[in-house]
């Protein structure tokens, strides 16, 4: 019963398999950045690990919006399933973040914009999570939920945007033109690598949300 | 290699298999629960 389609296995193995060549990629192939350094190889994971933090995010933004409107408890799966994830990936994009500055601008941590907004955005949805909590009844607690991820959302495009509205010490969003032809690469390679990590540890916890909504339907009739 | 470096790879790979480990206990736990739960309807 708790076991998963083969389909997921699949998904976990290829997730492991891509995460360590994204690894492999990052820590010995690229070569180390003129002007950083060697601690530059922390932008392969850290910068992915941001993005798909976000990309959770947004699928909690989907989810709420879908259960709101269409009352499916399969819309509040994908949400809660995304939210717990995407804490996970924006933890370790602070964390990662924090092993980054400390050589780099002498401290681990500072109260500069995209920081500060990243820790907000952590809080919010550490916040989802405990909202969840409260409610006995599955369908107010899909309800509260939705209704702050929903509203936690904004705080997405104010994290990416925060370095263009504030003088910031944290890099403005990069792209293509802005990073060499290898450092993109790499970071697209470990975000394939953390979206496929995302994905199959979402539906793992997705059917663990399936699970306990059984068990208290369940344990209600008793 | 960098300590830093290292950290920072250790501390992403440790988590996400950690995160993993952790859903397939709640899993099974929660899998042998309803179980138990449907047995107990019978």
């Amino acid at each position: 019963m708790g076991r998963s389609a083969p389909y997921v296995r699949w998904l976990g193995v290829s997730a492991l398999i891509l995460m360590a060549a994204g690894s492999y990629v990052g820590l010995f192939v690229v070569g180390a950045d003129v002007e950083m350094g060697e601690v530059q190889r922390l932008m392969y994971v850290h910068v992915p690990a941001a993005w798909t933090a976000f990309v959770a995010f947004f699928l909690v933004f989907v989810g709420s919006v879908l259960y709101l409107v269409q009352r499916d408890s399969r819309a509040d799966r994908l949400a809660v399933a995304s939210a717990e994830v995407g804490v996970v990936f924006i933890t370790l994009t602070l964390a990662t973040g924090m092993l980054w500055g400390k050589p780099t601008w002498g401290v681990w941590w500072t109260w500069d914009p995209r920081l500060t907004t990243t820790a907000l955005l952590l809080a919010i949805f550490v916040g989802y999570l405990a909202v969840r909590g409260f409610a006995d009844d599955p369908e107010r607690r899909a309800r509260w939920s939705a209704i702050v991820g929903i509203l936690g959302f904004i705080q997405v495009p104010i994290v990416y945007l925060s370095v263009v509205w504030w003088r910031s010490l944290h890099q403005p969003p990069s792209s293509p033109r802005s990073v060499g032809g290898d450092i993109y690469a790499t970071w697209m390679l470990n975000f394939a690598a953390f979206l496929l990590v995302f994905a199959y540890l979402a539906a793992r916890r997705s059917r663990l949300a399936k699970l306990e909504t059984e068990l208290e339907a369940r344990l209600a009739y008793d | 290699m960098n300590g830093y470096v290292a950290a920072g790879y250790g501390l992403i790979w440790a988590s996400v298999l950690w995160y993993a480990w952790r859903l397939r206990r709640r899993l099974a736990t929660t899998a042998q629960k309803l179980s138990e739960a449907e047995r107990r309807n019978e």
